[in-house]
This record gives C-alpha cells, sequence and structure tokens, in this order.
C-alpha cells in the first residue's frame, strides 16, 4: 500500500496545474532579440506602452541574439510562434519564402498605420513577393565614428565639424597625416570579420555596384567595379595597419582613444557615449566613390502566422506597432536610427546628442539584395573578402570564389 | 514463476510489488526523455538526411542528393578538415600533458589536494567562460598576452587573426580547459596500480624509468584507452570554443563540422542538409572508435 502512494504521489507531481486567467486586456507575446543595452531600451518602451494602454498588454521575451533566430525557427514549426517579433531584413525572405509570416497589407490599411511616414527605402525592403511583411522599427548602418581630439591634433576639425576628404587619393593622404602628426592609429574597423565585408559592400553600392542580378540568380561582384573597390580599400587598410583587426579589438581601439576613427554599425554610439574621457562624434559613413551608400539592416516586427486569426489581436498588434515606432526617439537612445520621418523631424530627436548628426545615412542604404539565401551568401562574403586584407588572398581571386560558391546556391 | 503468478492472482495490485516494476517507474521519466530526446531524433536525423526539409516546408524526397552536394562543397571539405586538423593538434598534447601532470600530481607532497584542485578548476567552467577569457588574453592589441610577449622582448602574434595560427589557439585554450579531466582519470588508474608491483621491480634491479615503461604504462592501459576515445570524440565534435573565439574565422579558417551542421541547419534553414552532415560526422567518429578500439585492446581487456 505504501508504494501504491508513493505512485500515486508521483502522479501528482507530474501533472501540472494550469490556472485559467481571466483579463480584459488583450494579451500579446512578443519575442526579441536585442541583448546589452539596446534590451533595456525595449524592455522601458514596452513598459511604458503597457502603462499607457489598458486594453492591452505586450508580454516580452528577451531572447540571446545568437540563438534567436533558431529559437524562433523551433517556436514556427511547433506552430508555437509569439504574436509578434523581430526579424531582420536581411533574413525577411528566409522566413517569408517558408509561408511562415502574416502578410500585413490589410491589417495596415484597416487599422491605419501610416506607411508613408516611414523610410520609403526601409519599407520597400520590408516587403516581400511585392507583399509587406515587415514593418521596420529601425535602420542600423555603418557609419564613421571620429574622436574629435585627435582630428584636432592632427588639423582635421573646422568650427567643430571633422574635415573628411570626398575622394580616394586625398582618404588616403588623409589616414596617413594623422599617423604622421598623432603617432595613433588613423583608423579602426572589424576589418578580420563581417566589418570587413560592410566597409567594402559601402564602397562597393558607392560605385554603383550590385550583389547580384536583378532576378537573383547570379551574383554579379566578380568585375571591374567589385574589383577597383576592392583593390583601393585593402590598400588603405594594409597602409594604415587595420587589415587584422578583431571587433573587441576595433571598439576598444577607438574607445580608449587610441585610433582617430572607427567604422562601425550605430549601435555602438551608445556604450561610447557612456565613455568617459572619450570626445567623439558620429556621421555618414565617407562618400569615396560618388553615391553616399553604406551597408545597412533593419528591424522588423513581423506577425508570425497564427492557427487562427484573431482579429482582435491583429487590431492589438498593429496598435502596439504604431506605437513603438511612433516613439522611436526612445528606441534611438540605443543608437538605432527611427524609421519614421515624423520621429526624425520631431525636437525630441532632434535634441539627441549625436544621433540627428548620422541620420541623414537613413537615405542611402544599400540593404542586401532580397534573396532566400542571403544569410549564407553573407557568410560566404565575409569569409572571402577579410582574406583579401590579410594579403591571403588576390581582390580577383576572392571575389571569383565568392561568385563560384555562391551561384551554386543561386541556380 | 509459479509464486508470482499466484501472488497476482491474490492481490489487485500485485504487479507493484514487483521489484523491478517500481524500479521502471522511478527509470520512466529519464527513458522517455532518453527516448523522445535522444534515440528517436537519431533515427529521425538520418532519416531527415535525404529530405530537403527546411523545417518550416514540408520535406521533399531527394534521395542521396545531400551527400552529393556535400562532396562537392568547399565549405564541406574545408570544416572536416579543420576539424580532422583541431583533433590532431589537441589530442595528443591533452593525453600527453594529462598523463605527465597526473605522473607529477600522484608524488605526495605538500599541498598536493590544492594543486590537484587547481588543474581540475578550469573543467568546472562553462565553454562561454573559457573562450571569452581567452578571446581578451589573446588580442593582438589589448591582450595580456601579447603584452608580456612585448615585455620580455619577443615577437607579438596575431593569435586569432591568422589563419595558420587560430586553430592552435583554440586548441590552447582547449588543453587548458579540459586536460584536468584527462589527469582525474590517470591519477585514478595510476592508484589503482598495486604498490608491490614496484617494490617487485625495485628488488628485480629496475631503475624508474624502466618501471613507467614495463609497470605504469600497461597498467594504465584501460585508462588509456578510455581516455583517447573520450577526447578524440569531444575533440571531433569541437564547437563552443570556436563559436565564441574566432566564430569560424579569419575567412573561414577554423570553421569545423559541427559549427557547419549548426550553421547549416538553423542559420540557413536547411534542415536536411545539416543532418546529412551530422551523419557523415557521425560515421567518421564511428569508424575511428572502432579502429582505436580493435588496436588499442586486447582478449585481456574484456
Amino acid at each position: 500500500m505504501k508504494k501504491l502512494l508513493i505512485v500515486g504521489l508521483l502522479i501528482c507531481c507530474i501533472s501540472a496545474m494550469t490556472i485559467p486567467q481571466a483579463s480584459a486586456a488583450t494579451k500579446l507575446t512578443y519575442w526579441t532579440l536585442f541583448s546589452g543595452g539596446d534590451a533595456d531600451f525595449m524592455t522601458a518602451m514596452v513598459n511604458e506602452f503597457n502603462k499607457t494602454h489598458s486594453d492591452i498588454y505586450v508580454d516580452e521575451a528577451q531572447n540571446a541574439w545568437g540563438d534567436y533566430y533558431s529559437h524562433l525557427l523551433t517556436a514556427l514549426v511547433g506552430k508555437k510562434g509569439p504574436d509578434v517579433c523581430i526579424i531582420h531584413t536581411s533574413n525577411l525572405p528566409a522566413f517569408a519564402s517558408k509561408n511562415v509570416l502574416m502578410p500585413l497589407d490589410s491589417a495596415i490599411t484597416k487599422y491605419k498605420l501610416p506607411a508613408k511616414d516611414f523610410g520609403v527605402k526601409l519599407w520597400a525592403g520590408s516587403k516581400y513577393d511585392g507583399k509587406q511583411v515587415g514593418i521596420p522599427l529601425d535602420v542600423h548602418p555603418f557609419i564613421l565614428y571620429y574622436n574629435k581630439d585627435i582630428l584636432a591634433q592632427a588639423g582635421y576639425m573646422k568650427d567643430g565639424k571633422p574635415q573628411i576628404p570626398t575622394t580616394q587619393d586625398e582618404f588616403l593622404n588623409f589616414l596617413k597625416n594623422i599617423k604622421a602628426k598623432t603617432g595613433k592609429l588613423p583608423l579602426a574597423l572589424e576589418s578580420n570579420g563581417f566589418g570587413g565585408y560592410r566597409s567594402w559592400y559601402a564602397f562597393f553600392a558607392q560605385a554603383g555596384g550590385k550583389l547580384m542580378s536583378a532576378n537573383g540568380q547570379k551574383m554579379t561582384i566578380n568585375n571591374q567595379t567589385g574589383i577597383k573597390t576592392l583593390t583601393w580599400w585593402s590598400n588603405v587598410l594594409k597602409e594604415t595597419g587595420a587589415n587584422k583587426l578583431t571587433y573587441d579589438e576595433s571598439v576598444s581601439l577607438f574607445s580608449q582613444g587610441q585610433a582617430a576613427l572607427l567604422m562601425n554599425g550605430v549601435w555602438a554610439t551608445g556604450s561610447f557615449e557612456k565613455q568617459k574621457g572619450l570626445n567623439f562624434g558620429a556621421m555618414p559613413f565617407p562618400s569615396l566613390f560618388g553615391g553616399k551608400e553604406s551597408w545597412g539592416n533593419s528591424h522588423n516586427f513581423v506577425i508570425p502566422k497564427p492557427a487562427k486569426v484573431d482579429q482582435d489581436k491583429i487590431k492589438a498588434t498593429i496598435t502596439f506597432i504604431d506605437w513603438m515606432t511612433a516613439n522611436g526617439e526612445k528606441w534611438a537612445l540605443a543608437g538605432h536610427i527611427p524609421s519614421r520621418y515624423s520621429v526624425l523631424q520631431s525636437e525630441k530627436f532632434k535634441n539627441l546628442p549625436y544621433r540627428p548628426e548620422y541620420a541623414a545615412q537613413m537615405d542611402n542604404i544599400a540593404y542586401l539584395p532580397s534573396n532566400i539565401h542571403m544569410l549564407e551568401i553573407e557568410q560566404i562574403v565575409a569569409d572571402a573578402i577579410p582574406a583579401v586584407y590579410s594579403e591571403a588572398k588576390s581582390p580577383a581571386q576572392a571575389l571569383a570564389d565568392v561568385e563560384q560558391k555562391c551561384n551554386k546556391l543561386l541556380k | 514463476m509459479v509464486e508470482v503468478t499466484s501472488v497476482r492472482t491474490k492481490k489487485k495490485f500485485g504487479w507493484l510489488e514487483h521489484d523491478n516494476i517500481i524500479g521502471y517507474i522511478f527509470l520512466s521519466p529519464f527513458l522517455l526523455f532518453l527516448f523522445f530526446f535522444m534515440i528517436l531524433p537519431i533515427f529521425q536525423g538520418l532519416y531527415m538526411s535525404f529530405f530537403d526539409w527546411s523545417a518550416l516546408t514540408p520535406p521533399v524526397f531527394v534521395g542521396w542528393g545531400n551527400f552529393q552536394t556535400m562532396f562537392q562543397d568547399d565549405v564541406f571539405w574545408s570544416s572536416l578538415w579543420h576539424t580532422i586538423y583541431f583533433v590532431i593538434i589537441s589530442t595528443l598534447p591533452l593525453v600527453a600533458l594529462g598523463l605527465a601532470i597526473a605522473l607529477v600530481l600522484n608524488k605526495s607532497f605538500r599541498g598536493r589536494f590544492l594543486v590537484r584542485g587547481m588543474f581540475f578548476f578550469p573543467y568546472l567552467l562553462t565553454v562561454s567562460v573559457i573562450a571569452t577569457i581567452w578571446r581578451w588574453l589573446l588580442q593582438d592589441h589589448f591582450g595580456l598576452i601579447n603584452y608580456y610577449l612585448g615585455k620580455i622582448g619577443l615577437p607579438q602574434l596575431n593569435w586569432l587573426t591568422e589563419p595558420n595560427l587560430a586553430m592552435v589557439s583554440i586548441a590552447l585554450a582547449t588543453i587548458w580547459w579540459t586536460v584536468g579531466f584527462n589527469v582525474i582519470i590517470f591519477l585514478a588508474g595510476l592508484q589503482e596500480i598495486p604498490e608491490q608491483l614496484y617494490e617487485a621491480a625495485k628488488i628485480d634491479g629496475a631503475n624508474s624509468f624502466q618501471s613507467f615503461c614495463h609497470i605504469t604504462i600497461p597498467q594504465l592501459r584501460p585508462s588509456m584507452i578510455f581516455v583517447l576515445i573520450t577526447q578524440i570524440i569531444a575533440s571531433f565534435q569541437v564547437f563552443g570554443q570556436v563559436n565564441v573565439m574566432t566564430a569560424g574565422g579569419p575567412f573561414g579558417s577554423t570553421r569545423t563540422m559541427v559549427q557547419y551542421i549548426y550553421e547549416a541547419g538553423f542559420k540557413y534553414l536547411k534542415m536536411g542538409y545539416a543532418s546529412a552532415l551530422a551523419y557523415i560526422l557521425f560515421a567518421i567518429m564511428f569508424i575511428c572508435t572502432i579502429l582505436q578500439w580493435k588496436l588499442l585492446t586486447t582478449e585481456n581487456d574484456e
């Protein structure tokens, strides 16, 4: 009998109890991929939304950036996705092509989300197959950070503005002069990894280059534009000693005042402004090949296709997205450029430190092409380009290599 | 047998009295997890390796297609080579150093327990902790190691950004992290060796080197086999250190098989292809283990 009791107890322990919750508010589960400072700003915004909206409750679940997509994938497979979540523009096609994201066009019209208020390029970047599958929260391009003290010492500050050259030859001389006059590293960036390809991609886009053909069936980088930009840029990096830096190093060098310039995403702004004694500014990516483009990506709100569409939830979600994007100046604290013109033109945003100086980059974003293989192609490019900077491959060799590998995927 | 049936008829819950049943009930949570999260996925993985499957769309049967793609995939071949290279450069030092440290720690000296603990301590840390520590230690400009190399006038190295050196750096971190485990196994093995053997050898006039070769090494055989096999398997599965220290870079020169499997499956949504990759890795590890078993064991080891 005792044993029976034990078994009975065990069964009781295993069975879980669920207490049904009665609540008038529409509850939305919201998954994010932000970490560190970004996560704090996001949580603060969600809390404020909940405080000001008694009829909607948003339950935010934070995920580590590194395993966010595998987590989301697993949930979508099990049809246990959140009501709303974040996906990068570069990753939208991979998910949208699998038919797991809800097209938002009708909901946008029905619940009057002001589509025209969103950055034109950003809005277009969140489309897949002609349908709006995401709503951009921000854009985070590669920009140029500069150390005001070092530039002043080298004689490149005038009326509080940095004097950044606009031609290739001048730019190289400018870097060499900084080195000669101050002894500091003129330029830092993550040349060893993704930053290495992003910086080249910006120049490639400025020179009119496109990563792949319009129909997405062929890579188009092993050409004169590709070779010219990559050869020039790898020479600059080699001559200035910035050709083998890791991400951590590039950021440390700049924040410790050891490097005059840093090419990095806007996300670094938040940590630099906390750095004591660092007198810095930020501006759009240098324009040296005609255009003003820079690499960029966006965070988008998406609605995973639910098992059963609940219009109340959709309405609440659009209200939430509208509020989050309309209060973009709060999200801009994390460094990102808000997605809506009304926010960019607001006094609240214009009074923020640093952010308005580089917000102009928003109109010149070179997104990666919309392609379902983009993540894999990006990795192949990010592996090959830094090899040129380290002289393990010639520019032509690297570009041919990338084309050959990527074309296999695209065909 | 007769008694059991008679008990069953007598009591309503008689089957519960049977010791085995209650044992299985206690085991059942574990067995259920083992079945659903280990055994079933293993076979499902094999099945999926013959499909083109993104996890989100219905799988499409492709026969040997994934394996054909694999053999033409440069990234597969380079990841395989990086993995084998890592197995070679990490296993030998991990076994040799593990044995050497165990031999020293087996001697009696003051503070022996403290020192033993020190060697085992890194093993208790998680991979992300050790990899982060080493990533900062090995930095070109701000790393502690390059700082001291510079102080004593030696050339500073690009530990993690030089493709020929990056994997060595990862092996270095791995050795520091896991050698303690091998030390413990060897220490246990050493303590199993009967003291009389050494005494007898001494009486016969053997010097300490001879005792080492003819007593210690043969007696350590079971520990050696265990360490070698587990070590090679562990090295084949290297992932965490690489992911945190270099993320497969510079330019993919440290991308290992498990990293590529992870990328293919969870980043590129090619679950079928990732399963095929995983099964090739499994086959290689299986063959390696069988070979070692055949080569290292004799009839007596049974």
